[in-house]
């Protein structure tokens, strides 16, 4: 005879429990992929940015050879050890940092730096020849890193 | 008191969706710009790589026939490659001759909605021999 009474399933409060976890799950999942989306971008930038210094450091390399075998032809193969200096100091004033010039086996040995940002260098050097073929041969083109290395222990994960 | 539950559970379920509405509206946001950053970083990795070789390539081989072989074409006096989705590499010639050689410069550059990425420098000097 009594009416079967319907009760609540639903407790006041479990909607707004489960709204809470619901919304701090997609809030984690959010900062997670933001975070990661913006240090890709950050490592996307930084590899643009050393890949930019490394190629201007190249193109400002060829200037500066071109400069050097402009001076070189203008000298007429006439370069010894006597006038090395002045035509160090000329490249030095033309802008060829770190231009030296030293006598190996009675050859001249050319070599000079420039700079590829983050702590790197790109240093080259070469042999000037006595107007044989080309007026200079390049033997160095090398990319290379300023920064100290450490004494730190390094953990490697896999292999040596 | 039924009546009064009832009635609180609706509020409560209003509310609740309110609370929810509002926190996906910052949410869909921050969504929306991780995906966004994702591609600009994928395009940008791209147009990086294809820079690069342009710059090998044509630091070793005649500028001209290396930039038609990459897929570029001519406008005026630039290059133009438009194989990268949201981004176009514009590559501009420039030779110099002195009396010991020839200087070789290509300066590629990368824009996206007209503003540059990056440039990128490549340049080859070819010595003339002695006579």
């Amino acid at each position: 005879m009594n009416k079967q009474k319907s009760e609540y399933r639903i407790g006041v409060g479990a909607s707004s429990i489960l709204m809470v976890l619901v919304v701090l799950a997609l809030t984690a999942l959010g900062l997670l992929s933001f975070g990661g989306a913006r240090n890709a971008e950050t490592l996307a930038n930084r590899s643009m940015q050393m890949s930019t210094g490394y190629h201007q450091a190249a193109a400002t390399a060829q200037r500066q050879l071109a400069i050097m075998d402009d001076a070189l032809q203008r000298t007429m193969g006439e370069l010894d050890v006597e006038s090395a200096a002045n035509f160090c100091e000329e490249m030095q004033k033309k802008g060829l940092v770190g231009f030296s010039l030293n006598e190996e086996a009675d050859m001249l040995l050319f070599s000079f730096h420039v700079n590829a940002l983050y702590d790197r260098e790109l240093q080259l050097a070469g042999r000037i020849l006595p107007q044989v073929g080309t007026r200079y041969q390049l033997t160095r083109h090398e990319l290379v890193s300023l920064q100290p290395e450490d004494d730190e222990p390094h953990f490697f994960l896999m292999g040596d | 008191m039924k009546n009064y539950k009832g009635n609180m559970l609706l509020i409560e379920f209003v509310i609740v969706i309110l609370f929810f509405a509002l926190s996906q509206v910052v949410l869909v946001q921050v969504f929306a710009d991780a995906h966004r950053r994702t591609v600009n970083t994928a395009r940008l990795n791209q147009a990086l790589a294809y820079a690069e070789n342009t710059a090998e390539v044509v630091s070793v081989q005649s500028p001209r026939d290396a930039l038609v072989k990459l897929g570029y074409f001519q406008i005026g006096e630039e290059y133009l490659y438009t194989g990268i989705d949201g981004v176009e590499l514009y590559a501009y010639l420039e030779t110099i001759a002195q009396p010991s050689g020839q200087l070789f410069h290509v300066e590629i550059r990368a824009e996206r909605e007209n503003q540059t990425l990056f440039t990128l420098p490549s340049a080859r000097y070819l010595a003339t021999e002695v006579e």
